[in-house]
């Protein structure tokens, strides 16, 4: 019991994954400075690693404004529920070399999850009864209706190949099953592109930060939200971006089959860090170097040319697995 | 598992809870005004917010519903499937013809 306790509120739970997160953005500032030739947080910490925890710790302790006319306790309850799903949501990652939650079908739901969270953040947003806040959440559903097809359809391409639906199995499983059927390397590995391009969506970043677009609706939902409400909102954003470059490396590239005999428990750790930071870096690439989308783009790069190209990689996997 | 699933997301919450009532106790207070509840407005004076929803994209709305639903449904009933296996392929053949089909549509 005690054992499961240390795993879901230290390691590699709760407070693990609320660290790696705030590392993570602050990987984000500066991989993103340097694309744009500026420095990023440098005073914090060794290179301003503690920069984001600072801003976390000053948000919490700002005064809390709620505008007359927002429903504050469908504000508090969302709110809560976003950020407890977004840190619950990267339970399914197995950073030990097995997941917090691992059952067969995991996959399905992590993703769908993540759109759960963005369906509460509508909700947030649409009880602010604020114009920005309220145009910002209606964006961002559009948003989702963009992608998430999308996603779950490049989140299948590893299961296929691996023949499981649960995240643990296919990262342990993935390196020998394109190693028996190694023409699925290339389709599996454009799935890994859209996947992350999905995943940039899902966080909205550019170019996909429609809802929060400063200059049409000032910050979207985020318009109205101060205090403790913006700084846990803030982290469940830097959770979901943890969780969907995790999720990617996870499941695309996995870990190495000769390996996990002789591995303890924080190697298998530090190889799936690496891969996510690896895999973060081609994020944040994409992101610095794009400018921001219409939202009716947005909508007709996913479904009518993404969409066609993840089916026809399905297909293509699907007939390589049952050929070979 | 499903103990395991209930317990972790209860101390999640509770940790989440802890956090947001301890944050408010140590937060700054400020006097209460009129005009610091009010809305952001842009310098105008009253903005008022959209409470009807248009539906301008119908097609990817409906389309997205239906796809949705389907990996919805499978991945909550998962663990309750005896032949998981078998019937996770039959779901995952007819998952992928429901995206063909909405495919077409759109790009036709």
């Amino acid at each position: 019991m005690i054992d499961l306790l240390f795993k879901i509120l230290i390691f590699p739970g709760v407070l693990f994954i609320g660290l790696l997160s705030l590392i993570i953005e602050w990987l984000e500032r500066k991989c993103v400075a340097y694309m744009q030739s500026r420095v990023g947080p440098t005073y914090t910490g060794p290179q301003g690693i503690l920069q984001p925890l600072a801003d976390f710790i000053k948000l919490l302790s700002k005064e809390d404004i709620i505008p007359r006319g927002a429903d504050e306790l469908i504000v508090d309850l969302s709110l809560v529920l976003v950020v407890s799903l977004a840190t619950f949501n990267l339970f399914f990652v197995p950073f030990t070399g097995q997941a917090i939650i691992c059952f067969e079908g995991d996959l399905l739901v992590s993703i769908l999850l993540a759109s759960i969270t963005a369906a509460l953040i509508f909700i947030l947003g649409w009880s602010y009864a604020s114009p920005f806040t309220r145009v910002g959440a209606l964006r961002l559903v559009m948003q989702v209706i963009g992608f998430d097809i999308v996603l779950i359809l490049t989140a299948l391409i590893p299961a296929i190949e691996t023949g499981t639906l649960s995240i643990t199995s296919i990262s342990k499983g993935i390196w020998s099953a394109l190693g028996s059927r190694p023409i699925s390397i290339i389709p599996h590995y454009i799935a890994m592109v859209i996947f992350i391009i999905g995943a940039l969506a899902e966080i909205e970043g550019d170019p996909f930060d429609i809802p929060e677009a400063k200059q049409e609706v000032v910050a979207g939902y985020l318009t109205e939200v101060s205090g403790r409400k913006l700084a846990l909102l803030h982290l469940a954003r830097d959770m979901m971006l943890f969780r969907a470059f995790a999720l990617a490396s996870a499941i695309f590239v996995g870990i190495p089959p000769k390996l996990p005999m002789l591995l303890s428990e924080a190697v298998y750790a530090i190889i799936l860090l690496i891969e996510t930071i690896l895999v973060a870096i081609l994020g944040f690439s994409i992101k610095a170097s794009t400018s921001r989308l219409r939202i009716q783009d947005l909508l007709d790069i996913f479904w009518r040319k993404v969409l066609p190209l993840s089916l026809l990689l399905v297909l293509v996997v699907c007939m390589v697995r049952v050929i070979i | 598992m499903s103990v395991i699933i209930a317990l972790s997301f209860l101390l999640v919450v509770m940790t989440i809870v802890l956090i947001y009532i301890t944050a408010l106790k140590l937060s700054a207070r400020g006097k209460d005004s009129t005009e610091k509840r009010k809305f952001y407005a842009c310098g105008e004076d009253e903005i008022v917010a959209p409470d009807t929803i248009t539906t301008t994209f119908f097609r990817y709305v409906l389309l997205f519903s239906v796809l949705e639903t389907v990996p919805l449904l499978i991945a909550f009933s998962m663990p309750t499937m005896v032949y998981a296996e078998l019937m996770l392929r039959v779901i995952l053949v007819i998952y992928i013809v429901l995206a063909l089909i909405a495919s077409y549509i759109l790009t036709r």
